[in-house]
């Protein structure tokens, strides 16, 4: 029941986080994303433009995530933007070198058609 | 105060000694009041009719006369039942404890009519006509008992005495009448009063059916209550729409009717399965309004006549007032039912937020209004509130704020847009037909953004008194009463909330006074949230309650909410329960208190998200024990932020927290991370010096 924003567009399915992702709610987003995830998208776009926190067990989460997209072939897509304190967390825990990170969802929209193509 | 022909004959002082009361007791509204005895009434014919409880109820007996001079005859009688109904309950003149004393043995009163000439006989009034065409009465007389617990000294032996001639019926009737006037019915229950009555009814009239139907008022169905011999129709909950079949006529007429089964239009099957012939149905009044229907039937046809008609519409009449007690005492306790579920259990604990609230009904509390608030925490730590009114009072009113309450809350938890929320409810309450309009304000509350997105519906501008003292009444939007329009948008709105601003929600009952405009109305308000700005000890819903309603009769319902972000200075120390669900709170209040000891963005979110982890952890820790929680201790002095996290539950394993990633995090964020575990718990120590100095 976490508050997510899901929309598919052509074979990327986007995904609007609409509050913190912590140990209160990682395990079920977790869920939420991968019962969203229909079996032909090929990408995953995460929106965390309106997240404030994630926490450790949020980044665990997401690499997890990851690795089950990577499975799948397909791809996981991070929109933090410039001026959130979210960017230099994810530095921090070395999560760029895993899941690629735009600063707009314009952009990472783009980044997932490149994939595609 | 003069005697009245017969009565006076009748009532034989030596025997009933007075107890010296005066008669022109102040709470008898009107009317010369001829006697007043106190009495023990006639001994219960039957085991179970003894008045419950200790002690022996005594029956205070009070005459009164109403003269027919220049009222209207519909005005005397309304005037001789609100004299009725307070001699019988003696309301107004004792104390609270009298009168719960007095509920339990209740009351019992008689209308008479007469003149001059003739006798009292039985009042009955029957869609505004007298039933007796005998001479033009010339006044209204009102035999009412009220019946006491105890407590007048000396109570003496004493028969309660018949006033007057009695009805005009055959001496073996008048038996009857007196079986259905017996004021030991007044003891029982509601079901076993109606089932003893009909009984009884079935006796002296010698009917084989007889049961009472009461109007749904809000539904238009008269529904079977009591019966007997066709016990089937109150099982299967047999309901009647007004003015169709027998009893529907009978009701919507407010009239007596006499049908022929062979040849009337019945609704209702079973009274045909059970072979009724003929029936006699007549409404039961309460104070001029037909409340259901009582019927007779017999399985031979019969011809009922006058007599038949008048002993009926006595019964109903007896019933009528048992009922009416019972719906009161029923409301009153439903009232008092539904508006603790209704309203929150307990507003919410945190730190450097206060909330208040009051919740006022009008009148004596008999009916539920429609008005209520709600406070509940969000997913996101975000804090929502809501103050709403639905149209109308009653329990129909107040199923429906539960089902908006309702509604409400699941949109949120799903963490709709405010905006959405409310035109989901919007659409959801006109697709259920609920046919009733609601005015709201819903509110949502970031703590740390120290920001409210609001929705108003229809409501009366919510009051902000910003910390400088100053008044503004919220209105950038206005958005339609829900349950109106379909398609109708919302649109919310932002507006700060620092430290030291408050924030007033209200229904219209707290401004709007008779023969004043609402403008006057929350120019007053204001005045009464400003002035109470100077009473920072006391919460702003007691303070305004008690400036604009203290002494004030309340001629509406009223719901009030406040909520004020006081200063979080100073050390902190905040308990919460070892739960994931508490976290987002945590940090949204970490957030306040780290603004106003100087944090700048970036230390605001290193500190807040450490000590999240942290607390994370401890939860961990806690893991299947039941009522563990642990603690969070904050302090600064100016240059350096410390916050300690201890685990205060009773511990299986002291773990290292984190599992790594999330002690890594804290040592990358702050300053230093010191963690002491043992047998006792973990107290994790986090300190951060910062930038800008305070």
């Amino acid at each position: 029941m976490s508050s997510l924003d899901i929309e598919q567009i052509e074979r990327v399915l986007v995904v609007r986080v609409n509050e913190d992702v912590d140990a209160a709610n990682a395990p079920a987003t977790l869920q939420q994303l991968d019962d969203a995830l229909g079996p032909d998208a090929l990408s995953l776009v995460i929106d965390l433009s309106a997240t404030r926190y994630v926490d450790s067990a949020g980044i665990d989460m997401l690499l997890r995530l990851n690795d089950r997209l990577d499975h799948r072939r397909a791809k996981l897509i991070l929109v933090i933007p410039d001026a959130s304190q979210l960017k230099r967390l994810v530095a921090l825990v070395g999560l760029p070198e895993a899941i690629t990170i735009h600063s707009n969802l314009a952009n990472a929209l783009q980044g997932a058609a490149e994939t595609q193509a | 105060m003069r005697p009245v022909g017969r009565m006076e004959g009748d009532i034989n002082r030596a025997e009933r000694p007075e107890l010296g009361l005066d008669p022109s007791r102040r709470y008898l509204p009107g009317g010369d009041v001829l006697h007043q005895f106190a009495s023990v009434p006639q001994p219960p014919r039957k085991r179970q009719m003894h008045p419950p409880g200790a002690g022996i109820h005594i029956g205070l007996e009070t005459v009164a006369r109403f003269d027919l001079k220049a009222s209207s005859f519909d005005a005397l009688v309304r005037r001789a039942d609100r004299f009725a109904r307070c001699a019988r309950s003696d309301e107004g003149n004792r104390g609270d404890r009298d009168r719960r004393e007095q509920k339990e043995g209740t009351a019992h009163s008689q209308r008479l009519c007469g003149n001059e000439e003739g006798p009292h006989s039985p009042f009955l009034p029957m869609a505004g006509t007298w039933i007796r065409k005998a001479a033009t009465p010339t006044y209204i007389c009102v035999r009412a008992i009220g019946f006491h617990l105890g407590g007048i000294k000396g109570c003496m032996e004493a028969r309660q005495t018949q006033v007057g001639e009695g009805p005009p019926v055959s001496v073996g009737r008048r038996d009857h009448l007196l079986s259905i006037t017996d004021s030991a019915l007044e003891y029982m229950s509601l079901e076993d009063m109606l089932s003893e009555l009909l009984e009884r009814i079935r006796d002296s009239l010698e009917v084989d059916t007889a049961a009472v139907l009461l109007l749904d008022e809000d539904r238009g169905v008269l529904v079977a209550r009591a019966a007997r011999g066709l016990e089937e129709e109150v099982r299967q909950g047999v309901q009647v729409p007004l003015a169709r079949g027998f009893a529907g006529r009978v009701a919507a007429e407010a009239r007596p009717i006499i049908i022929d089964l062979d040849h009337a239009d019945v609704v209702n099957p079973i009274l045909r399965q059970r072979g009724i012939r003929s029936m006699l149905g007549v409404p039961v009044h309460v104070e001029g309004r037909v409340i259901g229907v009582m019927h007779i039937g017999t399985l031979v046809r019969r011809d009922f006549d006058e007599d038949d008609v008048t002993l009926l519409q006595l019964a109903a009449d007896r019933a009528a007032l048992a009922i009416d007690d019972a719906r009161i005492s029923e409301q009153r306790a439903t009232t008092a039912i539904m508006q603790r579920t209704l309203l929150p259990d307990a507003l919410p604990e945190i730190p450097g937020m206060r909330f208040s609230a009051k919740y006022l009904p009008a009148g004596s509390g008999i009916k539920i209004g429609g008005d209520w608030y709600d406070v509940f925490q969000l997913a996101n730590g975000r804090l929502a509130f809501v103050i709403g009114d639905v149209v109308g009072r009653g329990v129909l009113a107040a199923s429906v704020m539960a089902e908006i309450r309702t509604a409400l809350r699941a949109y949120m938890v799903q963490g709709h847009q405010l905006g959405e929320v409310v035109s989901m409810l919007n659409e959801l309450l006109i697709s259920m037909g609920r046919n009733r309009g609601a005015t709201l304000s819903i509110f949502e509350l970031d703590l740390e953004a120290e920001e409210l997105e609001a929705v108003t519906a229809g409501h009366l501008p919510p009051l902000l008194i910003e910390p400088d003292g100053r008044t503004r009444l919220l209105e950038q939007t206005h958005g339609l009463p829900v349950g109106v329009r379909s398609g109708h948008a919302y649109q919310s709105f932002r507006c700060p909330f620092p430290t030291g601003s408050r924030l007033l929600l209200y229904t219209d009952g707290l401004i709007e006074r008779r023969n004043e405009s609402i403008d006057a109305g929350l120019q007053r308000l204001a005045a009464a949230a400003q002035t109470a700005t100077q009473h920072p000890d006391t919460s702003l819903a007691d303070d305004v309650y008690r400036a604009l309603l203290d002494e004030t009769p309340l001629e509406d319902d009223v719901a009030l909410l406040a909520i004020e972000a006081l200063p979080l200075e100073g050390p902190l120390e905040i308990t919460l329960p070892a739960r994931p669900d508490v976290l987002s709170g945590l940090r949204g209040t970490l957030g306040r208190w780290l603004r106003a000891a100087g944090a700048d963005e970036a230390e605001l979110f290193d500190i807040t998200l450490s000590a999240s982890e942290a607390a994370a952890n401890a939860i961990e820790h806690a893991y299947g024990a039941r009522e563990a929680a642990f603690t969070i201790s904050c302090e600064h002095d100016g240059q350096q932020v410390r916050i300690i996290v201890r685990d205060i539950g009773r511990w299986r394993t002291a773990r290292p927290p984190g599992g790594g990633r999330g002690l890594e995090i804290m040592r990358a964020l702050l300053d230093d991370v010191k963690i002491d575990s043992d047998d006792g718990g973990t107290v994790v120590t986090m300190t951060k010096r910062l930038s800008r100095q305070t």
